[in-house]
């Protein structure tokens, strides 16, 4: 075998044993496979947890008490420590070595723990690939009747202040055939407000009335006041908080009310989960109808003049409409081109068998 | 019709498309449809391979520079897909190549090309290696695919040149060196890069921006300097184990650069925003950035958590450094909210110069979960900046006769404007799975309607282009698909059903608006070279009576 042959050789071994070693990323490039957070049990607050999207879902955890969150591997051994001001990782773990990249292979781990400091901030992120399950796989049945399905549940233990809580999430099949968007049915005279729609919806609140509008967030905390002079928020709101952390801008919890002025126009933009349909997916019969269907009926509570009010509204489910025609065959020829991709890989596959067979 | 025939059978016989741009018989009124030129292409074989046995092809148009000597500068998009052989997201990031540009000058009445120096545009100042991820493998053996200048922006400098920003640097991550097969990483180019008109030579600027973007947008701000928004750094696996806050998301950050020391700026963090990819930006009459709330997306899947927040038309202070959010814009009759793959044109500014008007058509509605089918309605915005107040206003506007995704449009000098290329529905989510939209239409400002025009004879889906040439014509090229289902690319689909062409297009057709077939176009015969700011001027022309109305004298400010 010629030297050029024997490195080739190796990488390919290489790359057979990177394969071999990992696990397939949930997504198999499937962007239609995501990770979800059912919950935190029992939350930790001041520490949020989210999963990124990608070639391979990521968790991201942001921590903002002054206490370590400790993320424990499969072998019930903690790998990171996330604090307020700085992230350490014992780099000789398996569970760290894996974590690292989207595909879990890890070079053989070396004995004892080694804890280094690995970021100079409270939030890290990871490829835990127990999202990322390998036993579970859209059947082409499934993936032709277009319908969401949950796949796999995961759960990923962490331990703050001596307690532990579980991160419990699920991988779910969600197919693109329609789209969430909400609408105001209701608001306070005064006060004008327009719907973002997106993967968590926001609200865009403006005030034109007398004497000053009240917010209340999530938790029915004081969260905005709008005033002719302007807008403040409170700082502490779990609902402020919560749109900072959505845009990668954490914000320190605290339980006083921390009122900060946003600027001199009396409008607001914010995130709001109370818009979005919690489980992400919409329920079977939103999915079997070919009409709109309302999931949600929301409202945000307002003080207006020393009266309660509400700003209310609904999240509605819609089928993606009819696209002009002609999709059945389209998919088909795309099936087409698809199973020609596995014919030829197939073909690839043989034909390198062959040739490994004749080499002497 | 005659020469029609003889043209096309030309074509057929010869297999390359005539040299000729003049105008072919249509049955219909050009002076209400416009017509189209006979497609053409530069001479010699569409693609071939070269000593490596990679394939190289012409250039198909995806950008177009309109050069001020009446030239164009374009490059390619997507080079090397031919060379997929299984599955373009396991080899893309092995097998492209740093795209080519050309220049092509149609003054003369017949085509002639020339070809940049060098013609990939060179090793730039901005190239990968900066983002991989740690720890993870990566292949990046082909090195003639770091400096592409596939999904960059460009912007004419007030001295002349063209400036050219970001860009895609291919690899594989993970990847094993040697081996060709793994995921491919598309990551955006720190890259400064600059065109001289009158050389032809591309060259590196002397600095590079702080941030990799691919799709970024530039915007040229009063005193000349040119601010640069979104883009994103990894486009496949944007998540960063050491900087989550980044990972997910475009680039929030804010650069300047200054023409005069060819380097750039950060803004401070109150200029960050989230933005799509390729944000639809522009500069307003009081030097403020516009925010039209549309940009390119991937429509059905999401890109950022924060992204309902695309959703909101917004103001960016490059003084103050903050942006302002306006409101959101309507969408057709029920609807409001970002507009992803459309274009979105200014419309020509009238006295007294602090209204502006932006015209969006097309496209797909939403963020995330989108739709994917190509969108017939089309917006219109007004941001009103009259004493120092910032106003905006948004409605719904004409329907257009076709549904369009990733349609070109252009501004023409009699206000109106215009929509070219285009499918009925997103190619990014499947690639090949769509029907061309080649007929071109027609905006009219004053009664807010679109109206039918000719058609092109090549179907241009994705990374199609089109720009106002000098003498009122507009040339249209491009695309340069992803391969059919991300595979590789087969053209059964536009065999048995009309679908897109899986390869891509080194042709052009040049399309001679409505306007053009008035009636005599007014010769200009005197105007004061020296023009003095806020006062009236007066262009005389031969023969007024006969020319075009809103030709015959023009009014500058």
């Amino acid at each position: 075998m010629s030297v050029v042959a024997g490195r080739l050789s190796a990488l390919v071994a290489a790359v057979a044993l990177l394969v071999a070693a990992a696990p397939a990323p949930a997504h198999q490039g499937d962007p239609a496979i995501v990770a979800r957070i059912d919950a935190v049990e029992p939350p930790i607050e001041g520490v949020a947890v989210l999963v990124r999207a990608g070639a391979a879902d990521q968790l991201l955890l942001v921590n903002s008490t002054a206490d370590d969150v400790e993320v424990l591997g499969e072998d019930g051994e903690p790998f990171l420590r996330v604090g307020r001001d700085s992230v350490r990782a014992d780099v000789s773990s398996e569970a760290w070595r894996r974590s690292a990249g989207p595909f879990g292979a890890a070079a053989p781990a070396p004995a004892g723990a080694t804890w280094v400091t690995v970021a100079d901030h409270g939030s890290w992120g990871w490829f835990d690939h127990r999202l990322h399950p390998v036993d579970r796989a859209v059947t082409p049945d499934l993936r032709a009747s277009k319908r969401p399905v949950r796949l796999a549940d995961w759960t990923v233990p962490l331990r703050h202040r001596g307690r532990t809580h579980v991160v419990k999430g699920h991988v779910e099949y969600r197919p693109v055939v329609g789209q969430f968007r909400s609408r105001v049915t209701t608001r306070p005279d005064g006060v004008d407000v327009d719907v973002l729609d997106g993967r968590v919806p926001g609200l865009f609140v403006r005030w034109h009335g007398e004497g000053t509008l009240l917010v209340k967030g999530m938790e029915g905390e004081p969260f905005a006041r709008f005033s002719r002079t302007g807008v403040e928020v409170n700082e502490t709101s779990v609902t402020w908080r919560d749109d900072r952390a959505l845009r990668d801008e954490p914000v320190a919890p605290g339980t006083a009310a921390r009122w900060v002025a946003q600027g001199p126009s009396p409008s607001l933009t914010w995130l709001d989960r109370r818009l979005a349909y919690a489980p992400g997916v919409p329920p079977d019969g939103a999915l079997r109808s070919d009409e709109p269907t309302t999931v949600v009926e929301w409202d945000v509570p307002v003080v207006v003049a020393g009266r309660e009010q509400a700003i209310a509204g609904e999240t509605t489910w819609h089928p993606n409409a009819a696209s002009g025609g002609g999709d059945g065959r389209r998919v088909a020829m795309l099936a087409a081109a698809a199973a020609a991709v596995a014919v030829a890989i197939a073909f690839a596959v043989a034909r390198g068998r062959r040739r490994r067979r004749v080499e002497p | 019709m005659r020469r029609f025939a003889c043209t096309l059978a030309l074509t057929l016989v010869t297999g390359a498309a005539p040299a000729s741009l003049t105008p072919v018989a249509h049955a219909d009124d050009p002076s209400v449809t416009g017509m189209f030129g006979m497609p053409f292409e530069q001479p010699g074989p569409k693609c071939s391979k070269d000593a490596d046995g990679r394939t190289v092809c012409k250039p198909a148009a995806v950008s177009q520079v309109a050069l001020a000597d009446g030239t164009v500068l374009y490059w390619d998009g997507l080079e090397g897909m031919e060379d997929v052989r299984y599955n373009t997201v396991a080899e893309i990031g092995n097998v492209a190549q740093d795209d080519l540009s050309r220049v092509l000058d149609l003054r003369s009445g017949r085509p002639v090309w020339t070809t940049p120096s060098p013609a990939d545009a060179g090793t730039p100042n901005g190239t990968v290696g900066d983002e991989y991820l740690p720890v993870v493998p990566h292949n990046n053996d082909r090195t003639d695919n770091d400096g592409d200048l596939f999904c960059s922006d460009q912007v004419h400098l007030a001295n002349g040149l063209v400036l050219n920003v970001g860009g895609t640097g291919y690899y594989l991550e993970p990847g094993v060196s040697g081996v060709p097969y793994g995921v491919s990483e598309l990551e955006g180019l720190k890259a400064t890069r600059i065109f001289d008109p009158v050389t032809h030579a591309w060259r590196a600027a002397r600095g590079r921006m702080a941030y990799g973007r691919w799709y970024p947008s530039l915007v040229t701000l009063p005193g000349g300097d040119v601010l640069v928004a979104s883009g994103v750094t990894k486009l496949i696996k944007p998540a960063y184990p050491d900087r989550p806050e980044d990972s997910g998301t475009n680039v929030k950050q804010i650069e300047t650069f200054d023409p005069r020391t060819e380097t750039w700026t950060t803004s401070r963090p109150s200029a960050n925003r989230s933005l799509p990819l390729f944000p639809r930006l522009h500069l307003l009459p009081n030097g403020r950035v516009y925010y039209d709330a549309a940009g390119q997306t991937f429509n059905p899947d999401g890109q950022s958590y924060d992204e309902a927040l695309w959703n909101m038309a917004a103001v960016y202070d490059p003084n103050s450094q903050a942006w302002t959010d306006l409101g959101l814009p309507v969408f057709g009759p029920a609807l409001k909210g970002f507009r992803g793959s459309a274009f979105s044109q200014q419309l020509t500014l009238k006295p007294p110069y602090t209204k502006a008007q932006f015209l969006s058509a097309g496209g797909v509605y939403g963020v995330t979960p989108g739709t994917y089918v190509g969108t017939s309605t089309s917006t219109l915005n007004t941001v009103d900046v009259a004493n120092g107040v910032t106003t905006f206003a948004s409605e719904a506007t004409g329907e257009m006769v076709n549904g369009r995704w990733y349609s070109t449009g252009v501004t023409l000098p009699t206000g109106q404007v215009l929509a070219f290329s285009g499918a009925d529905r997103d190619e990014v989510v499947g690639p090949g799975s769509a029907t061309p939209v080649t007929q071109a239409e027609l905006y009219d400002p004053a009664t807010k309607t679109w109206r039918a025009l000719a058609s092109a004879r090549k179907g241009r889906t994705y990374h199609n282009s089109a720009i106002l040439l000098q003498d009122g014509r507009v040339l249209v090229g491009g695309h340069a698909p992803i391969n059919t289902g991300y595979a590789f690319p087969t053209n059964t689909g536009r065999a048995e059903l009309g679908l897109s062409d899986a390869f891509r297009d080194p042709s052009f057709e040049v399309f001679s608006p409505p306007n053009l077939f008035y009636g005599p176009r007014p010769v200009v015969v005197d105007y004061a070279l020296s023009q003095p700011y806020n006062a009236l001027t007066t262009i005389e022309v031969h023969d007024p009576a006969r020319s075009s109305r809103s030709c015959s004298s023009a009014t500058r400010r």
